[in-house]
């Protein structure tokens, strides 16, 4: 839909380049509050990025995003429109797309067949209906272009454990990018991978924007996150500590203590590192 | 109003045996992670041992063919107690070798195989039984004391009383062990966390061994109590199973007393009803007291399934392999042109198997669909089969509508129940949906293939042979013209055409997306999949395919009766599949051909050896191995190429094993590989008590 849309840094923001709208997001696990009160709004054709500790925070912000698990309060508007109580499969077809950090494929689908079954139309008496069509399928374009972003063509007709981690973790990518999202929430896409694949895997999510997908990259590799990312915000224990550009966020004071500050003090104890 | 009470009070004797094995489900299953379906079997094979040795002194074991008994006293030689003692010690080393043989060996193994296994148990049990024993009930001498009791204007029968009484007390002894010694910690402990309560040096398979033994000793004494005030014969003791399932369930698998309630209740409830249809004569006749449980099964399954949830135990990446069909048009007709030619050079016996194996091979396609593809255990799907059979004929003689449209309007009638099989499949998975979907087929067994009305009874329902633009389909024609081929024929091209739909299924979108909600459903719903839907969408699928295959077993047997459709049969197909191989098109056709009652082997062997009253039992010991050692199938081996290295390429990347280290890079559905560390950290102190 806005294919078109420039990969530059934020904009002004009006509420028609406003992809994701969070007001007020709280999620409580019994009495722990696991998310705290959170707000904050995705502009179109951004990457933005979430950083923050383990624990902070960040694995139940996108399964609140995406109602794998239900909010306690506040509200999420997506593309105009309010997520609430939306089942997490209709949100995925309005273009809301998560991965998993623990990659989660279709072990017994190819490469191609995990991508293609998050790009085939979601009606189940069609897809009955192609079963007594003649004709052989041929590749869907959105999966063409998903094997194209991610370099995965040459292992397209690979079950997924025959790959390596890495290949994996963008297999993952892969089969949310098929789907064409106009919101691609990452969940730690760089756990795992080396150096090299890490500094690949963000030029790769660079040029989504390019392509209408407006990227939330959720990771704790800073480099990753502050490198690649248009707007940073930083999650601690739950609450939103700050927000702003990658230069701002490595200058911030309060991201410093709770990030670098704490792992200091913690591991300080131990000795060394 | 006091006999209302009274019925209550008896039905507490059925109510304790209920809650006993319902306990020792719970034990098997808190321990070593499996539903063990053959549980009824187990309390069924004991009695006979109990009641053997009462009365002809002679010790029973579990095989045939080699002598089965040795005589170790005089024929009514020995007393009710020692009797008593020795099965029981007999049943704690037979529950013993059964956890070392079949289940220690899948504590790692998916849901698919544990229950396999389990249904494996169950059926060789039974035929040992059938074999061995007459199928005329037994009755038993009284154990506990026999009095009345007089009771608020009432005469009790003590027996119920004792039992249930009893029961209550072994709940609560039960339940204090388990809460306050160490054995019981320890036991809780495992369960929790396997690899945590390893490290802390308790074997887990240990705990679960000693936990296995005292829930089968608890069957067998169970089984030898009721005796007295039932009558012991192999089907239905083997189906106490359900209400004893039921019971489990109501006590989500793990409050002791929620069950010991949970099974006295459903015994007096079923005692109830026998009182109200003659109250409210409006009531089904038939079978409500079987179809009972199949209703607390699913109001549990409404009301408690998100807390249903599965154990906490090792999990299982490795479902069984599913077959990509290469050429399936070519193999079809390929299919198409061995089977005529089958037909026409052999005896109208073997063009007899030869239908009976297509026929039963088509049921087996939707186990294909539903349990292979989709990955939801059904139970039930010969129960389909069976609606569609029956409703063929109601809707011939009530619609005057023949072949082929009957054939299609019965196999709709499967659909419309198939999807409601399904609704549980929604809310509950793995072994949860295999008790709900067995509980749907005896309930089907009891309140409608044995209702008269609608089965009509032993007699059954005629049906009307199969014309089509004049031509006679049916399987006999006038004299001696039987096993025609015209029928033959017709069977062969609709098993192709429904084998080819199955393999291009599995080819397309549909079969994507069903591959997709059996892999992972929260992946799959992450990428769009509408999981309860296409679970739904597959039931439907797969209950039109039994229906169709219902419905030629009805043409070919002319006459549709409730003994074609019991629950057995919908174990026994679940079975056979598995067996063949439960991903793939040639694994139901290898079930049809092999291992189905009247197959084409079957009667081969069956001619030879006189073979056929050993088919369920070799269904039953082939599905205990192929769980335990061979989950894939035998069909397997003759897959192609790809197969083996992708099984290779599995083995080196670590799949298989399941069990050994999270740290292997590809574990995928490991998603907290740490979870142990921080658990076992926390236990020290335990260790160290």
């Amino acid at each position: 839909m806005s294919a078109s849309a420039p990969a530059a840094a934020p904009r002004p923001v009006g509420i028609e380049d406003v992809v994701l709208d969070v007001q007020n997001l709280t999620v409580k696990y019994g009495n722990v509050v696991a998310l705290g009160d959170i707000s904050f709004s995705i502009p179109r054709g951004s990457v933005t990025g979430l950083i923050g500790p383990n624990g902070a925070g960040k694995t139940t912000l996108i399964d609140a995003l995406t109602n794998y698990t239900r909010a306690s309060s506040g509200s999420v508007t997506f593309e105009g429109e309010s997520t609430h109580s939306v089942r997490a499969h209709r949100l995925a077809r309005r273009g809301l797309i998560r991965t998993f950090q623990s990659v989660e494929l279709f072990n017994d689908l190819t490469v191609e067949e995990n991508l293609a079954v998050a790009a085939q139309p979601p009606s189940l008496l069609a897809a009955l209906g192609s079963v007594f069509a003649g004709r052989a399928e041929t590749r869907h374009e959105d999966v063409e272009w998903a094997l194209s972003v991610t370099e995965l063509q040459d292992v397209a007709d690979r079950y997924p454990t025959e790959l390596s981690h890495g290949q994996r973790k963008l297999v993952g990518v892969g089969r949310s990018l098929a789907r064409r999202p106009s919101l691609l929430l990452l969940d730690e896409p760089a756990a795992g991978l080396d150096t090299a694949e890490t500094l690949a895997l963000g030029q790769r999510l660079r040029t989504l924007p390019d392509h209408g997908v407006t990227v939330l990259l959720i990771d704790h590799d800073m480099g990753l996150v502050l490198g690649t990312c248009d707007h940073v915000m930083v999650l601690d224990f739950g609450n939103l500590i700050a927000s702003g550009t990658p230069a701002e966020i490595r200058a911030d004071a309060r991201v410093v203590e709770a990030y670098l500050g704490s792992s200091q003090q913690t591991e300080g104890e131990a000795g060394d590192e | 109003m006091s006999s209302y009470i009274l019925f209550l009070l008896l039905g507490l004797g059925s109510g304790a045996v209920y809650a006993v094995l319902g306990l020792g489900l719970v034990l098997k299953y808190r321990s070593a992670g499996v539903v063990d379906f053959g549980h009824g079997a187990v309390a069924m094979f004991c009695a006979y041992v109990y009641i053997e040795l009462r009365s002809s002194g002679e010790l029973q074991f579990p095989w045939i063919i080699i002598p089965h008994q040795v005589r170790i006293a005089s024929a009514g030689g020995l007393g009710t107690v020692p009797c008593i003692l020795i099965t029981l010690v007999y049943s704690a080393v037979l529950g013993l070798l059964f956890y070392m043989a079949v289940y220690r060996p899948l504590r790692t193994a998916p849901a698919l195989a544990r229950v396999g296994a389990s249904i494996g148990v169950l059926l060789a049990l039974q035929t040992i039984a059938l074999l061995n024993y007459s199928t005329f009930a037994v009755s038993s001498p009284p154990i506990l004391p026999d009095t009345t009791f007089h009771f608020a204007g009432l005469f009790v029968p003590s027996a119920q009383l004792y039992l249930a009484g009893l029961t209550v007390v072994l709940g609560l002894v039960l339940a204090a062990v388990y809460r306050f010694t160490r054995f019981g910690v320890v036991t809780r402990a495992a369960v929790e966390n396997e690899r945590g309560a390893a490290l802390l040096g308790h074997s887990a398979s240990r705990i679960a061994a000693y936990n296995w033994v005292l829930a089968t000793v608890l069957a067998a004494a169970a089984g030898i109590l009721i005796l007295p005030i039932t009558t012991l014969n192999p089907g239905t003791y083997t189906l106490f199973i359900v209400p004893a399932l039921g019971a489990a369930l109501l006590g989500r698998f793990s409050s002791f007393g929620a069950v010991v309630f949970g099974g006295l209740a459903i015994g007096a409830i079923q005692s109830e009803t026998v009182k109200l249809q003659t109250v409210w004569t409006w009531l089904p006749q038939t079978g409500l007291q079987d179809g009972l449980p199949f209703i607390i099964i699913m109001l549990t399954i409404i009301v408690l399934a998100r807390r249903l949830s599965a154990r906490g135990a090792i999990t299982d990446v490795h479902n069984p392999m599913v077959g990509r069909p290469s050429r399936p048009a070519a193999s079809a007709g390929g299919a198409v042109v061995v089977g005529i030619i089958a037909l026409l050079v052999l005896s109208a016996q073997y063009r007899a198997a030869v239908d009976s194996s297509l026929i039963t091979a088509c049921i087996c396609f939707s186990v294909v669909i539903i349990t292979g593809y989709t990955g939801q255990i059904s139970l039930a799907q010969n129960g389909m089969a069976g609606v569609s059979a029956f409703m063929l004929t109601h809707i011939a003689a009530g619609l005057g509508i023949g072949f082929p449209f009957g054939l299609i309007l019965a196999a709709l009638c499967a659909v419309v129940l198939g999807v409601a099989v399904g609704l549980p499949a929604v809310r509950v998975r793995g072994v949860n949906l295999a008790v709900a979907t067995l509980a749907v087929a005896t309930a089907l067994d009891a309140l409608l293939f044995n209702n008269t009305s609608f089965s009509g009874g032993y007699t059954g329902r005629n049906v009307k042979a199969p014309h089509l633009l004049g031509l006679n389909l049916g399987p006999v024609g006038t004299g001696q013209d039987t096993q025609r081929l015209a029928f033959g024929i017709m069977v062969v091209l609709i098993v192709a055409a429904i084998g080819l739909f199955v393999a291009r299924l599995r080819l397309g979108r549909l079969g994507r997306t069903f591959l997709a909600v059996r892999s992972n459903e929260r992946a799959a719903a992450s990428v769009g999949i509408d999981v309860a839907r296409t679970k739904l969408f597959a039931f439907g699928i797969a209950a039109f395919i039994a229906g169709i295959g219902g419905g030629l077993l009805a043409y070919q047997q002319q006459n549709v009766n409730a003994a074609t459709f019991t629950t057995w049969t919908s174990l026994t197909i679940l079975a056979i599949t598995y067996v063949g191989g439960v991903g793939r098109i040639t694994g139901a056709l290898a079930a049809g051909a092999l291992l189905a009652s009247n197959g084409l082997v079957p009667t081969l062997l069956n001619n030879l050896f006189n073979f056929g009253q050993y088919q369920n039992l070799i269904a039953g010991v082939l599905l205990t191995i192929t769980a335990v050692a061979n989950p894939d199938g035998m069909t397997k081996e003759m897959g192609a190429g790809f197969t083996k290295l992708r099984r290779a390429a599995m083995r080196r990347a670590g799949i298989g094993g399941g069990g050994d280290g999270g740290a292997s890079p590809a574990a995928p559905s490991a998603p907290e590989p740490s979870a142990p560390s921080p658990a076992a950290a926390g236990r020290p102190k335990v260790a160290g008590r």
